[in-house]
């Protein structure tokens, strides 16, 4: 069809001016890196620093910081927007309204994954907790949990723009949506950091891939109805 | 008596007395409300007294007859409630194509029953389940649109009154199934997959009925609480086939092949009590959402004055 091509090209468009913006003045990637590292640093505290039981919570440590960074993240993604009303501009933007939820939904991850992978050799030092198992899949287990936290949580972010108390109804929203990519994410890559000798981990990866797959379809069918009364 | 028996009474009650609404407007809710209330007495004295123990489990079985129901009813309600989220947002689309979204429907659902006939027993109910189901809300959502010209807001209201009464039902069926769970599992609560997709089911929608106390515009309300309804739906899928695509200490799906008969009548019976109750609370329900947006609408202006040509 010849509407993909433009579609990508719109999508990257806005990919690449979200990350310019954040690329110009990093406070969300830099705020949410620390949010994300006091997160890890409290978890080990409160779980007790046995070094057995940090080892085994390392993978959910790293995604409990990851999610609770993302609401972050993600509601800061659409303050950029609001100020000087921003989002009316880009509704009034003649493109497909897909392309800006494939575009915004991109750069979150992007993000999301970059703060992951800075905090990775920040995890391994502090729970001690070395990646065994293979590298690449622990990084696929990054982006492609990366990606299920951005799919839904850009549809939600711009839900509650308009919403009172937008920062504990994004939460409140997100966290149970994102519940099987959570677990499929965390379990993966405490399999991958313990070595995973009985190959579980590409399955908790194939139901990973499958959220997102569903998530990032059913997002930008809905999100152009959404965006024009936002 | 094979339990199908009172469902196909209330059913005809629902109809005759929702077109005798038509009519001459009256509450016909209640007709149905009242008839779900004697099959609820009759289905709990049948329950606790009346249908055969659980070989294993003895009479903390009997707690099946209200658990299974809740959870049955529940799902139905959100399932109800996605329906609604669509016609919302759909509503132009099936004004234009619900003839044939329906017989669309119809078709699948007869390829649906031929499919599960060609298969084994047990592996079918889920696909007969789904494909009934699927297909009632979309025949349904058509005959709201074309024959009881329902509004886009009609709709919104549906989806409001089954979620909050689905969120009750839901609530109940995690409270019931902890019971039932401490003496025979042994706990009140265990992590396993069915389980955590229950409550995640059950949280998910409680965020979309925050979200709608929390948007004050009615519009913007109705699209995005419509948005994350149908978002929300995605859990129920995977809440009812948890039990076949995860290791799960919860039991997988009984058909009449694993259960006495005596158990799966009353069992019958109650879902019934249970459907006719809850389409009581989302009628009722319906008429509040109603009233409350006819009260928020703005007073309309008056007629302009006609100007004549001098």
């Amino acid at each position: 069809m010849s509407v993909l091509p433009d579609l990508l090209r719109q999508s990257a468009a806005m990919a690449a001016k979200d990350l310019l913006v954040e690329w110009r003045s990093p406070s969300r990637v830099s705020g949410i890196f620390f949010f994300a590292l006091a997160l890890l640093l409290m978890v080990a505290f409160t779980t007790g620093a046995s070094a057995a039981t940090l080892q085994k919570s390392a993978g959910g440590a790293l995604w409990l910081g990851m999610l609770l960074a993302s609401t972050r993240s993600l509601n800061l993604a659409f303050a950029v927007e609001t100020d000087d009303d921003a989002l009316e501009g880009l509704v009034l933007w003649p493109v497909d309204p897909r392309a800006i939820y494939l575009g915004k939904a991109f750069a979150n991850t992007t993000v999301l994954f970059a703060v992951a992978a800075a905090l990775t050799p920040l995890t391994i030092a502090m729970y001690d907790a070395p990646i065994r198992g293979s590298v690449g899949l622990y990084i696929a287990f990054l982006a492609a949990g990366a990606a299920a936290l951005a799919a839904p949580g850009t549809l939600y972010a711009l839900l509650t723009t308009r919403a009172r108390a937008a920062s504990v109804l994004l939460p409140v929203l997100l966290f149970p949506l994102v519940v099987p990519a959570l677990i499929a994410a965390s379990r993966g890559t405490s399999l991958v950091m313990e070595g995973d000798p009985m190959v579980q981990a590409p399955s908790w990866f194939g139901l990973l891939v499958a959220f997102d797959v569903l998530h990032w379809s059913l997002g930008s069918l809905l999100f152009g109805r959404v965006v024009e009364d936002a | 008596m094979s339990g199908y028996e009172p469902g196909l009474i209330g059913i005809v009650l629902f109809a005759a007395s929702a077109l005798a609404s038509r009519r001459a407007p009256f509450a016909w809710e209640h007709v149905v409300g009242l008839y779900g209330l004697i099959v609820f007495a009759w289905g709990q004295y049948t329950g606790l007294f009346v249908a055969p123990r659980e070989a294993m489990m003895g009479e903390v079985s009997r707690i099946l007859y209200v658990h299974v129901p809740a959870a049955w009813i529940a799902m139905v309600l959100f399932t109800v409630s996605f329906g609604g989220s669509l016609g919302a947002l759909l509503h132009g689309l099936f004004k234009k194509y619900g003839k044939a979204f329906a017989g669309l429907a119809a078709a699948g659902l007869l390829v649906d029953v031929i499919a599960a006939n060609a298969v084994d027993a047990a592996p079918t109910i889920p696909l007969l389940v789904v494909g009934v189901v699927a297909t009632l809300t979309v025949v349904g959502m058509s005959v709201l649109v074309l024959w009881l010209e329902w509004s886009a807001d009609d709709f919104d209201h549906l989806s409001e009154a089954a979620v909050e009464a689905g969120v009750v039902m839901c609530g109940l069926l995690l409270v019931l199934g902890a019971i039932f769970a401490r003496p025979t599992w042994g706990v009140f609560w265990t992590w396993d997959p069915r389980l955590t997709a229950s409550a995640v089911m059950w949280l998910t929608f409680v965020g979309v009925m925050l979200l709608r106390a929390l948007i004050t515009d009615r519009e913007v309300r109705a699209l995005w609480a419509s948005t994350a309804t149908i978002l929300a739906f995605v859990n129920i899928p995977i809440t009812y086939m948890a039990v076949r695509w995860f290791r799960s200490m919860h039991q997988m799906q009984s058909s009449t092949g694993t259960m006495s008969d005596g158990m799966y009548i009353t069992l019958r019976i109650n879902a019934w009590a249970f459907l006719f109750l809850g389409i009581w609370f989302v009628a009722r329900r319906w008429r509040i959402a109603k009233a409350l947006s006819m009260r928020e609408a703005p007073p309309a202006l008056p007629e302009p004055v006609p100007v004549e040509a001098t």
